[in-house]
């Protein structure tokens, strides 16, 4: 079980970590997603890789806390990053860090899935398809999207 | 796809799976760089920009779970129950066991059937006979040996 956690962990949490923008609640998901892996393991059945199921699971519990987010009027935002892009020289690393984190956080849910499991973690396309029960069209899709908006994005805002 | 790339197509890869050729779909890769080798420079805008996204985007610290995560993830991990050991775990090499236990099941049923396939009808002509043979009339030597 330690060879489990110690492998997957880290990458479940980033993914959670990069679309919910909330450590705490992506402590959560982690766990949340570590508990079903351990009922579903005795019953498992080799369909999918375990690696995509768990990822998979992950995804669908950030996508569930966001829409909770989303229906809750009294919900508080998460704290809003300073997605700012200064030049280089004026921006030392964590702002910009902290800028792109932001500007992540801010991508609609797909297209921060998208980016984060294709250009932030080693999955394969077919992988990350996989993961998000899409084609690798429409995987590119969203990859471009991504990026174009967070790159619009940052350059608004070192503009400003 | 496979062997014809066009720079609307190549830029749209770019924008997608940035500046990085090997980070493209596999079946469009040879000729997407190949086209990229022919003509670097009609791309040179959009691999920078996608070049910038890449640094950015690869900057960003791993993110990785504390330690106190891990204890926790552990702790709801089922926890392996001691094995009990079984009575028949005493009985050592099943496979040889199995084979004697099989001949002397094969055995019991194989004489069982033998015996009791020759019937007593059958006996009875087979001792006529031999004793035919030796010139005793059976009938006579049984009522002799009753008497």
């Amino acid at each position: 079980m330690s060879a489990l956690v110690n492998r997957y962990s880290p990458g479940v949490l980033a993914l959670a970590t990069r679309i919910l923008a909330d450590r705490a609640e992506a402590e959560d998901v982690t766990q949340e997603t570590f508990i079903r892996a351990w009922k579903a393991l005795p019953t498992w059945e080799p369909r999918a890789k375990f690696s995509t199921w768990l990822h998979r699971v992950v995804l669908n519990l950030c996508y569930d806390r966001l829409r909770k987010r989303r229906e809750s009027t009294m919900a508080e935002l998460p704290e809003q990053v300073d997605m700012a892009l200064r030049p280089d020289d004026a921006l030392d690393q964590s702002e910009r860090v902290g800028a792109v984190e932001g500007a992540i956080a801010a991508l609609p849910e797909r297209q921060a899935a998208a980016l984060t499991l294709c250009a932030l973690q080693d999955h394969s396309q077919a992988d990350a398809a996989e993961i998000m029960e899409i084609s690798v069209e429409a995987l590119e899709s969203l990859l471009a999207r991504a990026r174009r908006t967070l790159r619009t994005v940052l350059m608004e805002r070192s503009e400003a | 796809m496979t062997n014809t790339m066009t720079d609307a197509r190549l830029i749209a890869l770019i924008e997608a799976w940035g500046a990085d050729a090997n980070a493209f779909p596999e079946t469009e890769r040879a000729a997407a760089k190949s086209l990229l080798a022919e003509a670097p420079d009609r791309f040179a805008d959009e691999l920078q920009a996608a070049r910038d996204m890449d640094m950015l985007l690869g900057g960003l610290p791993a993110v990785t779970p504390s330690p106190a995560l891990t204890a926790a993830l552990m702790d709801t991990a089922p926890k392996a129950r001691p094995q009990r050991r079984s009575w028949l775990a005493a009985i050592p090499h099943w496979p040889t066991v199995g084979a004697f236990a099989s001949l002397a099941i094969g055995l019991a049923i194989g004489l069982g059937t033998a015996q009791s396939g020759t019937t007593a009808a059958t006996e009875d002509a087979v001792d006529t006979l031999v004793y035919a043979a030796l010139g005793f009339d059976v009938i006579n030597y049984s009522q002799e040996t009753a008497q």
